[in-house]
C-alpha cells in the first residue's frame, strides 16, 4: 500500500459519485488515490450510502403516494384535458341576432303581418266612417269646442251661474244653509244626558244670526 | 426566491452541439450534436403534427410522452410541494402546457430538460402561492397526508417498528431538504431525484454548471450535517 500525504477532499469524492451517477469520465487523479487509499474508500463509500438512502427514501414516498392505478388516473385527466386545447370554444349565438340572418321563422313574420292588417284596418274604418257620418264627427267636435270655451273665454254676464260655481266665497250660504238644516232637524237632543252638552256646544244657526 | 426568480429568467445559455462535452480534448473539434432521445424525437414528431393540424394523432402521440415522464414528474412535484394533491395538479398543469406550447419547442436541449423546467416553475408558483395563503389563513392539521402515507406504504411494509422508522427518516429528511437555501435545493432536487446532469440543471436554471456543481456538493454537506452524519 502506497502512503499517501493527504487524501481527497470531500467535494472530490462527490465529484467522483457524481461522475460515475452520471455516466461522465471521473477525475483520473481521484480515481487512482481511491484504487490505493482504504480510508478514502470508506469514506467515498458512506457518501454514496447517503445519497442513495436519501435518494430511495424519497422515492419510496412519493411512490407510495402515487400508485399505479393513481398514475393511471392522472394520465386519463392529462388527456382528457388534452381534447379541449386547441379546439375553439362553442359559441352560442344570441338569440336576438338569427333576425339578421337570412333564415327567418315564420313564427317571428306572422305577427308584424297581423300588426300591419290591424293597423290599415284602423285607418279604412276611420276613412270610411269620415266618409259616411261627416255630420257626427262634426257635431261632436263643435260640443267638445262648445263644454272647453267657458272655461278659456271671460266670465259673460248673461251666464253667471256658471262663474258661480267655480267661486268659492260664494259656496259658504249653500253649506250655511244645509248645516242650518240639519242643526233645526236635530235641535232636540233625544237622549237626556247629552242635552248639557248639546248646551255647550256652539251652533251654526246662532253664530249666523250673530254675524247678521 | 431567488431560485423562483433564476428558474423563470433561465435561457439556454448554449446548444449542447457547440459545447465541448465533459473530458474531451480543450481546443479540439467540436464534438457532433449527440442522437436525440426517444422522447425528444417524439416531442418533434408531435409538434409537427401539430402544426399540420392533426390534432388527434398529437394527442396518441403525447400520451406515450405523458406515460415516459409521469413518473419522474410526480417524484419531483411531490418533493418540492409535499402534498400529493397538489402535485398531482402540478404534473397535469405541466403536461398540459407542454402539449399548449409545443410549437415553441426547440430541440436545441432535450425534451426531458424543457419539460422539467415548465414543471418546476408550476412547482415554484405554487409554493408561492401557497406561502402567501400560509401567511393570512390558519392552517389546519394535516394529518390527512401523514395518514395516506402509511396506510399507502402499509400494504408493502407490515412490520409496524419499521414503518415507525421509515416515517421517521423520511420526515427528517423533508425537514432537512427544506432547511436548504432555495437554490441548493432546487439544484439537489433536480439533480437528485429527477435525474438530471448538472449540466441539464444549469441549462433549466440558467446557473453556471460548475456554480451547480458548487450547490450541490454545499446542499449534500448540509444536508448530511442535518441528518447526523458528517458535516
Amino acid at each position: 500500500m502506497i502512503g499517501h500525504s493527504s487524501h481527497l477532499k470531500d467535494d472530490d469524492l462527490f465529484e467522483c459519485y457524481l461522475a460515475t451517477r452520471t455516466g461522465e469520465e471521473p477525475d483520473p487523479r481521484s480515481m487512482e488515490h481511491l484504487a490505493d487509499c482504504d480510508h478514502c474508500v470508506t469514506r467515498y463509500d458512506e457518501v454514496v450510502a447517503f445519497m442513495d438512502t436519501t435518494r430511495q427514501t424519497a422515492e419510496a414516498e412519493a411512490d407510495a403516494q402515487f400508485p399505479p392505478e393513481r398514475l393511471l388516473v392522472q394520465q386519463q385527466q392529462i388527456l382528457r384535458r388534452l381534447e379541449h386545447v386547441h379546439r375553439p370554444g362553442r359559441v352560442i349565438t344570441f338569440p336576438g341576432r338569427d333576425t339578421l340572418s337570412g333564415s327567418r321563422s315564420v313564427g317571428r313574420l306572422t305577427p308584424r303581418w297581423l300588426a300591419a292588417a290591424a293597423a290599415a284596418g284602423l285607418f279604412i274604418g276611420v276613412a270610411v266612417g269620415g266618409y259616411f257620418a261627416p255630420e257626427r264627427f262634426h257635431r261632436s267636435a263643435t260640443q267638445q269646442l262648445a263644454a272647453a270655451r267657458p272655461m278659456m273665454v271671460q266670465p259673460h254676464p248673461a251666464a253667471p251661474t256658471a262663474i258661480r260655481v267655480n267661486s268659492a266665497p260664494e259656496d259658504t250660504p249653500d253649506d250655511d244653509a244645509f248645516l242650518m238644516e240639519l242643526e233645526v232637524a236635530l235641535a232636540r237632543p233625544h237622549t237626556r244626558e247629552l242635552q248639557p252638552f248639546d248646551a255647550m256646544t256652539p251652533h251654526v244657526q246662532d253664530i249666523t244670526n250673530q254675524g247678521r | 426566491m431567488s431560485d423562483h426568480r433564476k428558474v423563470r429568467n433561465a435561457k439556454p445559455q448554449q446548444a449542447p452541439a457547440d459545447t465541448p462535452h465533459r473530458g474531451a480534448p480543450r481546443g479540439g473539434a467540436p464534438l457532433p450534436p449527440p442522437p436525440h432521445s426517444d422522447d425528444t424525437r417524439l416531442a418533434i414528431e408531435i409538434r409537427e403534427l401539430v402544426e399540420a393540424g392533426e390534432m388527434d394523432e398529437a394527442r396518441e402521440r403525447f400520451a406515450d410522452i405523458v406515460a415516459m415522464h409521469q413518473r419522474r414528474a410526480v417524484r419531483i412535484g411531490f418533493q418540492y410541494l409535499r402534498d400529493s394533491a397538489e402535485a398531482d395538479e402540478a404534473v397535469q398543469d405541466a403536461f398540459v402546457k407542454v402539449f399548449t406550447h409545443i410549437a415553441s419547442y426547440r430541440e436545441a436541449w432535450p425534451f426531458e430538460v424543457w419539460f422539467t423546467r415548465i414543471l418546476i416553475n408550476g412547482c415554484l408558483d405554487r409554493r408561492k402561492s401557497r406561502a402567501r395563503r400560509e401567511r393570512w389563513f390558519v392552517q389546519g392539521d394535516d394529518h390527512s397526508q401523514e395518514s395516506a402515507t402509511e396506510s399507502t406504504a402499509g400494504r408493502s411494509d407490515p412490520d409496524p417498528e419499521e414503518r415507525l422508522l421509515a416515517r421517521e427518516r423520511r420526515g427528517k429528511l423533508a425537514e432537512a431538504i427544506d432547511r436548504l437555501d432555495g437554490r441548493q435545493r432546487t439544484v439537489f432536487m433536480l439533480c437528485h431525484y429527477g435525474d438530471c446532469s448538472p449540466r441539464e440543471v444549469s441549462a433549466m436554471t440558467g446557473i453556471n454548471e460548475s456554480t451547480v456543481r458548487v450547490h450541490l456538493f454545499r446542499a449534500v454537506r448540509k444536508l448530511r450535517g442535518f441528518l447526523g452524519g458528517k458535516s
